[in-house]
């Protein structure tokens, strides 16, 4: 889930990237306090126990060996955290034979639908399309959707995690929407 | 089409799992052993004091070269001077 950080929590986080820098021992807050979300970010598309932990201590420790590079552009640390995630994850199906999992949870799910926006009929019906229809979108689009709709990110931290603008992040998951919508009437 | 593995309000890892697989050391240790490994490997020329010294070993190189050639210019005119003087 996104996390809205006060002003303070950004600077004492700063701080300790600061000092990081300089001794990676000092990195050991950071990776307590990222450790469990970057690892959940991992498994809901893995959904394997093992497999998310070496991903998850590659993260960290890609982290570490790139933090002399890191710099603040007005975006949690955390998004730094699931952009090299991201990479890892894709790295990894990329490698192995094995199928990309999408984690849904209610929450998510409804907020899906609500931008869907389409004429209310059999919840689960509904919900059956939308399960389908992801079939037919590509592993980018899933990114997208996953982090839009499923994990609660704002379009200017799913731009920084992809490596696009905000803008173009915020057109490419409507473009995903109306696909879906377009599959959806499609079915009807 | 691609087949997407879709789990639909599946439980995650709870807490105590995932502590299970923390460990900051294993991070660090191999941390230190990546770092030690591309600071050992580093190519040369990345090395800001080992070109320094190369680029000031080539300067000190070429400015003997220079005034070599320019005390054997000295010479073969003042060689040329003695002869033009005995003939």
């Amino acid at each position: 889930m996104s996390i809205h950080q006060s002003t303070e929590e950004i600077k004492n986080e700063l701080a300790i990237i600061t000092k990081a820098k300089v001794d990676p021992n000092r990195f050991s807050a950071l990776y307590e306090k990222y450790y469990k979300q970057i690892f959940l970010f991992i498994h809901r598309r893995t959904d394997d126990e093992d497999n998310t932990a070496d991903l998850t201590s590659q993260v960290f420790l890609k982290a570490i060996l790139n933090l002399p590079k890191y710099e603040y552009k007005g975006v949690p640390f955390s998004a730094w955290l699931y952009r090299i995630a991201s990479n890892e994850v894709n790295q990894y199906f990329r490698q192995a034979k094995t199928t990309r999992a999408i984690s849904i949870e209610e929450e998510g799910l409804s907020r899906l639908m609500g931008e869907l926006n389409e004429e209310p009929e059999e919840q689960h019906e509904k919900e059956q399309i939308i399960m389908e229809s992801l079939n037919h979108l590509t592993k980018e689009e899933i990114q997208y959707l996953e982090l839009r709709f499923f994990e609660d990110k704002s379009f200017r931290e799913i731009g920084y995690i992809l490596l696009v603008t905000e803008n173009n992040a915020k057109v490419r998951t409507y473009r995903i929407i109306d696909k879906i919508k377009k599959m959806i009437r499609e079915r009807k | 089409m691609n087949n997407y593995k879709i789990n639909k309000n599946k439980s995650l890892p709870d807490d105590e799992k995932i502590r299970k697989h923390m460990d900051f050391n294993k991070v660090l240790g191999e941390y230190n052993k990546v770092h030690s490994y591309s600071h050992a490997t580093r190519p040369f020329y990345k090395n800001k004091k080992f070109m320094g010294f190369i680029i000031l070993l080539a300067t000190v190189i070429l400015a003997i070269i220079i005034i070599e050639r320019e005390n054997e210019k000295v010479e073969i005119k003042k060689s040329k001077n003695v002869n033009e003087r005995l003939r």
